[in-house]
């Protein structure tokens, strides 16, 4: 038996630490800083880096469909977020890894959970990146711990976007989810709050808000939100709901793949064709039955579709414009259909994507 | 403490170095699993599904789907032959592949039905260790592993 040196720091169980000195980042962020070995089913350039607060407690809210979740069994270390592992290291070596790879990076975001230290924590690791490398910085807030005051000052300290992981997009599937559970409700009313405020702060299209398909929402409270949002030059980014094992949710389905490509066309026609609101038809329990489409623009959704844009993971950008963050594999096992997609789709995945979305069924 | 992770390399094994499969034979039987260098660089797997016991292989086909975090594939058997044993262990944990790939992580049992195959493996220490840095810088220079 040979022992091979293979240069990889680790922290040990008996070595536990926390926020804001250590952070857990997502598994595809520490195999794009060469921080963990690994790689993905098909290549493609990846820079979104995610942290995560780390704390023994873990997040105080309980929401039903999460991993991070309070009544979720397990210890908080040992919970995965979104179905994957987020390893924990120290900041600055993190911090130290982003300015290294620094020509890579394309977005960074720091992913508050609901905690007393949350605040102070993200603040200081807003400061100890933005002295240390440029890239954009969005951070991904818990409104119960937050403010107006508290937002102007994260921004002066440089980060650049916000984002509200309000998930549930209507308030009785936000109440379902996050308010009435066990432990650590959350408020509909905090979360708009936040949404505006930020909005204020950090100006027009430097916010967006998680929309989550699946949680129990109709396709009109969905394609409802998306108006309400662009209407106020909030950005909505589309999540697909993907079961958390052991979590309240855990069994529950994911969002049929038809309905999901349906709400990922209209939203990008929504966004960047003006798709008029009474062109979308919904039956009486809030389906989403038809597209009425002039022939005149069919063309356009055509052409959008032939694109694959609608697509690709919606996130915030990087200094380019393009998405930064595509989290690879947030939404669908390597196995399964790209729900959303880190890459531009190619021929073949538009071929499958064509099927899916029974287009000829949906445009009326 | 932090500690230095290192790699195990069994010198005393053949390896397929197509698909980066350990192999070892007896008595006709080829037990192979999946090299360090290849679980380190693949991640954490998740789901491992076998071809059933019995089932005849050509040189080349398919015998096991690994899935990882972010990662799936197909592993084509080195060598002709019929699949003996799968290692249900690694079904129900397929951690094991990651934890302990040259023991409890095994992978498959094929009767050799050309045994001539096998010249195809890398075989003794020095082919072996000189195979496997190879295969380390390659890897390294694909981003795949991590990096101090």
């Amino acid at each position: 038996m040979n022992n091979i040196p293979f240069p990889l720091e680790v922290i040990t169980e008996d070595e536990k630490k926390y926020s804001p000195d250590y952070v857990r980042i997502s598994a595809a962020s520490a195999m794009a800083l060469r921080l963990k070995s690994g790689r993905f089913a098909r290549d493609f350039a990846f820079g979104g880096i995610n942290l995560l607060l780390n704390y023994d407690n873990g997040c105080l809210s309980d929401c039903s469909y999460c991993g991070l979740a309070r009544t979720r069994p397990g210890d908080y270390e040992e919970k995965s977020f979104i179905r994957v592992e987020w390893p924990l290291y120290s900041t600055d070596e993190v911090i130290e890894r982003i300015a290294r790879y620094a020509p890579q990076m394309t977005r960074l975001c720091i992913s508050m959970v609901t905690h007393g230290s949350a605040y102070r924590d993200t603040l200081d690791i807003t400061r100890r990146i933005t002295e240390k490398v440029d890239t954009p910085l969005s951070l991904l807030v818990a409104p119960p711990v937050l403010n107006r005051e508290k937002l102007q000052t994260l921004k002066d300290a440089g980060a650049d976007m916000i984002g509200v992981g309000l998930d549930a997009v209507s308030k009785e599937t936000f109440f379902k989810n996050r308010t009435d559970v066990p432990n650590g409700s959350l408020s509909w009313d905090n979360y708009w709050d936040v949404i505006y405020a930020s909005r204020d702060i950090y100006g027009p299209w430097k916010v967006n808000v998680h929309t989550v398909v699946g949680l129990g929402e109709t396709d009109w409270d969905m394609i409802d939100i998306f108006y309400h949002l662009y209407e106020r030059e909030i950005f909505p980014y589309l999540f697909c709901f993907n079961p958390e094992p052991d979590s309240r949710m855990g069994e529950a389905p994911k969002p049929g793949i038809t309905r999901w490509r349906r709400i990922q066309l209209v939203k990008h026609l929504i966004e960047h064709y003006g798709l008029e609101r009474e062109k979308i038809k919904f039956d009486e329990q809030g389906r989403m039955i038809g597209l009425e489409m002039p022939s005149g623009k069919l063309k356009e959704v055509i052409e959008t579709l032939d694109s694959g844009i609608p697509f690709m993971t919606d996130g915030c950008p990087g200094e380019d414009g393009e998405v930064g963050c595509t989290r690879p594999y947030g939404s669908y096992r390597p196995t399964e259909s790209y729900r959303d997609f880190p890459f531009r789709p190619e021929e073949d995945d538009l071929t499958i994507i064509r099927r899916e979305l029974k287009l000829e069924e949906f445009l009326m | 403490m932090a500690q230095k992770k290192q790699i195990e390399l069994r010198t005393d094994l053949m390896y397929d170095p197509v698909e980066s499969l350990w192999v070892e034979v007896k008595d006709g039987i080829a037990r192979i699993g999946l090299s360090p260098l290849v679980q380190e660089s693949t991640g954490s797997f998740v789901a491992v599904r076998f071809s059933e016991p019995g089932t005849s292989l050509d040189k080349g086909e398919s015998f096991v789907s690994l899935e990882a975090e972010k990662h799936v594939g197909h592993l084509k058997s080195p060598f002709s032959g019929i699949v003996m044993n799968v290692n249900e262990e690694v079904v129900e944990h397929p951690r094991l592949i990651n934890t302990d790939p040259y023991g409890q992580g095994w992978l498959a049992e094929i009767r050799l039905s050309r045994p001539e195959e096998l010249e195809g493996c890398i075989q003794g220490e020095e082919a072996v260790q000189a195979w496997f840095e190879a295969e380390l810088k390659k890897y390294n220079d694909k981003g795949w592993l991590a990096q101090a």
